[in-house]
């Protein structure tokens, strides 16, 4: 009888450090998203500069054909179809959750790295080293919103 | 002061065996060949090494703990896999010790009440449990589960079709 009931128990604690471990995944994995969403907004001047690349590209493309075929070039109508509103909104909206989403991201990325240290039945390295990167990139697009560079 | 080095070669299909010796946990480092070795001292001339494979699913309040991770990571969008083959062992075995004994376990192919282990030892060891074995109990309980995460997400995609409706037609 005794030895059952040390088997259970035996089973419940290693259950229970499952169960932990489980918590740090899904935290370390919120954390991910949050910090896919601090790395595009520490990209944002990459982004923009991306963009003018892309619609200086597009404007070459589309004057060389109308300079050679001869008819008058109305580069106020091509510009029309690049607003820049429609970005800049897109990455407004991007800009100012910020703050939250690293406040959240850094507490999930630090939990779940405390969770991973604790378990002592597996190596979670990959995962600790997202956390990380996740506190510091968070950090470093606050900086960049601070110094004003991804306004 | 005898020592007893360990080496454990796990199945790929049985993650994360835990290891006691007299009933302590013993936890292993994985080696640069795979292998996941410890070293225990002990003072005893015998000891009792068990190999067992616990499923999370096995422990108490599963259903709280399951339903509470799926609402947590957000409708088990951002959750670990459970184990669904459900696939236990039970490896127990009693080592007379030398002052220094290599023991080195190798998991076996799956199969349903066959031998789990495959142990090597420098010293006299007496087998008393070595199985393979599927829990049943852990698949029912995974497909309890499975119905109730599906009318879960049922539950939640008509609430959005609700909301939807409600914004864009002012139903």
């Amino acid at each position: 009888m005794n030895k059952i009931k040390a088997g259970f128990f035996m089973e419940q604690r290693e259950i229970n450090k499952m169960h932990l471990v489980r918590l740090g995944v899904v935290l370390n994995n919120l954390a991910i998203l949050g910090f896919a969403y601090m790395l595009l907004n520490a990209l944002m001047p990459i982004f923009s500069f991306l963009y003018f690349v892309a619609v200086g590209i597009v404007l070459i493309l589309a004057i060389f054909p109308w300079i050679f075929s001869g008819f008058q070039l109305d580069l106020g109508k091509i510009a029309e179809w690049f607003k820049p509103e429609f970005t800049t909104q897109v990455l407004q909206y991007l800009y100012t959750g910020l703050p939250y989403v690293f406040g959240v991201s850094a507490v999930c990325a630090v939990a779940s790295a405390v969770i991973m240290l604790l378990d002592k039945s597996q190596r979670h390295t990959g995962r600790i080293v997202i956390a990380a990167l996740t506190v510091v990139i968070g950090i470093v697009a606050l900086i960049m919103k601070a110094a004003g560079v991804t306004t | 002061m005898n020592v007893l080095n360990i080496a454990m070669r796990p199945h790929y299909m049985i993650k994360n065996p835990s290891l006691f010796i007299d009933g302590e946990r013993v936890y292993t480092k994985k080696s640069k060949n795979g292998e996941y070795t410890c070293r225990f001292e002990t003072e005893k001339d015998s000891v009792e090494l068990s190999v067992y494979k616990f499923l999370e699913i096995n422990g108490k309040f599963w259903f709280l703990y399951s339903i509470l991770f799926f609402f947590i990571s957000l409708l088990g969008i951002f959750d670990a896999h459970y184990d669904n083959k459900c696939y236990c062992l039970k490896y127990k075995t009693v080592l007379t010790l030398n002052e220094e004994t290599n023991v080195k376990l190798v998991f076996n192919q799956f199969k349903e009440s066959g031998a789990a282990i495959n142990c090597t030892a420098d010293c006299p060891a007496e087998e008393t449990e070595n199985e393979y074995y599927t829990d049943k109990k852990a698949k029912k309980r995974l497909k309890i589960m499975r119905i109730v995460k599906l009318l879960c997400w049922l539950a939640a995609i008509a609430i959005a079709v609700v909301v939807i409706l409600y914004k864009v037609i002012g139903f």
